[in-house]
């Protein structure tokens, strides 16, 4: 019995003392890019510099970063805040969650051979979780690179969104068909791919123009969650 | 003493909508439209359409919300020897209580209603798409949703209800002196699936409307109505559905319509999209009687046939070529599914044969153009022509049916 709680006890540690922090690079900078490290002051970012957990980024008007972790590329658009809230890198993979308080992310994580890849944006009403896909999501709308991400409501309503797709949270909180769009423009041009999603619907008379509705008054409200399959 | 009460009236609403908007975050909007078109089939003649449609909505905490709203509109037609002009028109638009209730049976539940004058569809659109004074409720637990609800057609414009079920209200809808619909109620229910095989939904629908009309044949109709909607990859999306019909006017009957449109979209090469459009609704023969659907709309853009004893077969060909700028071609083949005579309304100067065996009625070519010329306006400009079948059922002089429209849009 003895010999078991010690065997037991020293794979514990050993599985603790594989698991190790890991630090972000910032790569690609362009106009006023800050971050503040626990505890420090705000700095300016340089291509180069290495944060780790709890760090803040933003980024001004018209300015843009990239940071890199292992092969995952995460850039951030303008305006954007968030927190790198855990780095973390053990034997079998690597664990990433971001906070996203506002703006926009673009997120590359590549898939990685024998390894699993538990990467998360958080924002105040959206987590996204990716395993091995790119995607684009600001809270409400979703345009997935690669891969095929799983957009989830608090709800539990879900769809498959496959590379080359968009969607977005419709009124009462519904997951809007999917829509095959060009990809080049991101979510840049989110209003054109609402407009372009919505007239994929396959209702009414082919070809006939349908009368604009004003819009609805109850916005969508809750969380929303993107899973990878 | 009228004006004294107008006065009143009108600084209590001021001091009303100022205390609302200061309360709360309001929205409000006027969206402003044109409709001109121009129809020729032997003789020219102009229906000409101008709409104000305002809007207020005022959120109610986080979850509800009341949206009112109003038009006016004005109405001419005009061809080579008469006029017909309709001033204006008053009327309320959608207007609801809204709202969604989260965690309704559990946390993976939401709840939502909506009260007053609210717009309601059915999956197809070919059975009844309008405003009703009534009510609808709808639970979605997880992929799972049921709804409900019900209404009264009455108190909406005849033009706009299109209902025409009977003969009474084909009588009523072409008596210039009656303005509302007829008294008919009606209520739906239905459920949907989402992604019940990855990428495809499954739902089932039921409608009815009773006739409350006292006078003359009352004729009462359910509809249940299966469909099914999906993809394949990310390039081909499909849907389907089918319609029964059961009606009673004295004796029991019945009907059917189905339908199906499949289409490719290939957003890489300037937005091209190819859809195919079938859509069948029985005539009468010894197993069923016409279909009619709870709100009768035009199938094709130039030939006014209604959703009855047809069958439509189209390929639609679209394109945007520059940003906000959409163009697109349609052809349609339209048959009659038995061998009685089509719908007169159809197409008022050609005749139909005294002796005709033939099914095809016809073939419509439109085209348009979209532009989308800022966030707040947009203009549509189509055309397109009927081309009769003189072989089979109508007569050789009768001629084509051309029609050119174009609509403005400002929202602001």
């Amino acid at each position: 019995m003895k010999k078991t709680f010690v065997v037991i006890a020293f794979i514990a540690i050993g599985s603790a003392a594989s698991v190790f922090a890991q630090e972000a690079v910032f790569s690609d900078i362009s106009g006023k890019v800050e971050y503040q490290k626990v505890g420090a002051d705000w700095r300016p970012a340089k291509s180069g510099v290495k944060i780790g957990k709890g760090t803040i980024v933003s980024t001004g008007f018209k300015s843009t970063a990239a940071l890199k972790l292992d092969d995952t590329t995460i850039s951030l658009k303008p305006l954007t805040r968030l927190t790198l809230e855990a780095l973390v890198k053990t034997q079998g993979g690597t664990q990433t969650q971001l906070y996203l308080l506002a703006g926009r992310v673009k997120a590359d994580v590549p898939p990685q051979a024998g390894r699993t890849t538990d990467f998360r944006v958080k924002s105040p009403t959206a987590t996204a979780s990716v395993r091995g896909t790119g995607f684009e999501f600001d809270g409400i709308n979703l345009i997935v690179d690669r891969g095929s991400v799983e957009l989830k409501t608090p709800t539990g309503q879900y769809r498959m969104i496959a590379a080359g797709e968009f969607s977005y949270i419709v009124r009462g909180g519904a997951v809007a068909l999917p829509a095959a769009v060009v990809l080049e423009s991101g979510l840049d041009r989110v209003a054109d791919l609402i407009e372009q999603s919505a007239s994929e619907t396959l209702s009414g008379n082919v070809g006939t123009p349908t009368k604009e509705v004003p819009p609805a008054a109850v916005v969508p409200t809750g969380t929303l969650s993107i899973t990878v399959q | 003493m009228k004006k004294r009460t107008i006065a009143r009236l009108s600084a209590f609403l001021t001091v009303f909508f100022l205390a609302v908007a200061s309360a709360a975050s309001l929205d409000f909007g006027l969206s402003l439209t044109n409709d001109s078109d121009y129809l020729y089939e032997g003789d020219w003649s102009l229906v000409q359409a101008n709409e104000a449609h305002v809007w207020l909505a005022v959120p109610f905490g986080s979850s509800n919300a009341l949206y009112v709203s109003g038009l006016y509109e004005f109405q001419g037609t005009f061809n080579s020897t008469t006029s017909t002009l309709v001033p204006w028109r008053l009327d309320l638009g959608r207007t609801e209580f809204e709202g969604l209730l989260e965690g309704f049976l559990g946390s993976s539940s939401v709840f939502r209603y909506s009260v007053g004058r609210i717009a309601v569809e059915d999956f197809s659109n070919r059975v009844m798409s309008n405003l009703i004074d009534g009510f609808r409720a709808e639970l979605s637990l997880n992929n799972f949703s049921i709804y409900l609800g019900a209404g009264y057609r009455g108190l909406t414009y005849k033009e706009d209800a299109r209902s025409l079920i009977d003969e009474d209200d084909q009588t009523a809808y072409e008596d210039s002196s009656v303005y509302f619909a007829p008294k008919r109620v009606m209520a739906n229910l239905g459920f949907r699936l989402n992604e019940l095989v990855q990428g495809h939904d499954f739902g089932l629908e039921a409608w009815g409307q009773y006739d409350l009309e006292s006078a003359g044949k009352q004729t009462h109709t359910a509809y249940v109505e299966p469909f099914f909607e999906g993809r394949f990859g990310r390039l081909f999306r499909w849907r389907g559905w089918c319609v029964a019909e059961f009606g009673y006017d004295g004796e029991f009957f019945k009907s059917v319509a189905a339908g199906g449109t499949v289409r490719l979209s290939i957003p890489e090469i300037i937005g091209f999209r190819v859809t195919g459009n079938v859509a069948w609704a029985s005539g009468t023969n010894e197993n069923f009687r016409y279909f009619a659907p709870i709100r009768q709309k035009q199938i094709v853009t130039v030939a006014a046939y209604p959703f009855s004893d047809i069958l439509l077969t189209s390929l639609d060909l679209s394109a945007s070529p520059l940003r906000r700028v959409t163009v697109g071609a349609t052809g349609s083949a339209l048959f009659r599914t038995t061998t009685n005579a089509p719908s007169s309304d159809a197409l008022t100067k050609a005749t139909v044969r005294t002796e005709t065996s033939g099914y095809y009625l016809g073939f419509e070519p439109t085209a348009r153009v979209a532009w989308q010329a800022a966030a707040d306006l947009s203009f549509h400009l189509s055309g397109g022509v009927f081309i009769p079948n003189t072989v089979d059922i109508y007569t050789t002089d009768s001629p084509l049916r051309w029609k050119a429209s174009i609509n403005a849009a400002f929202n602001l």
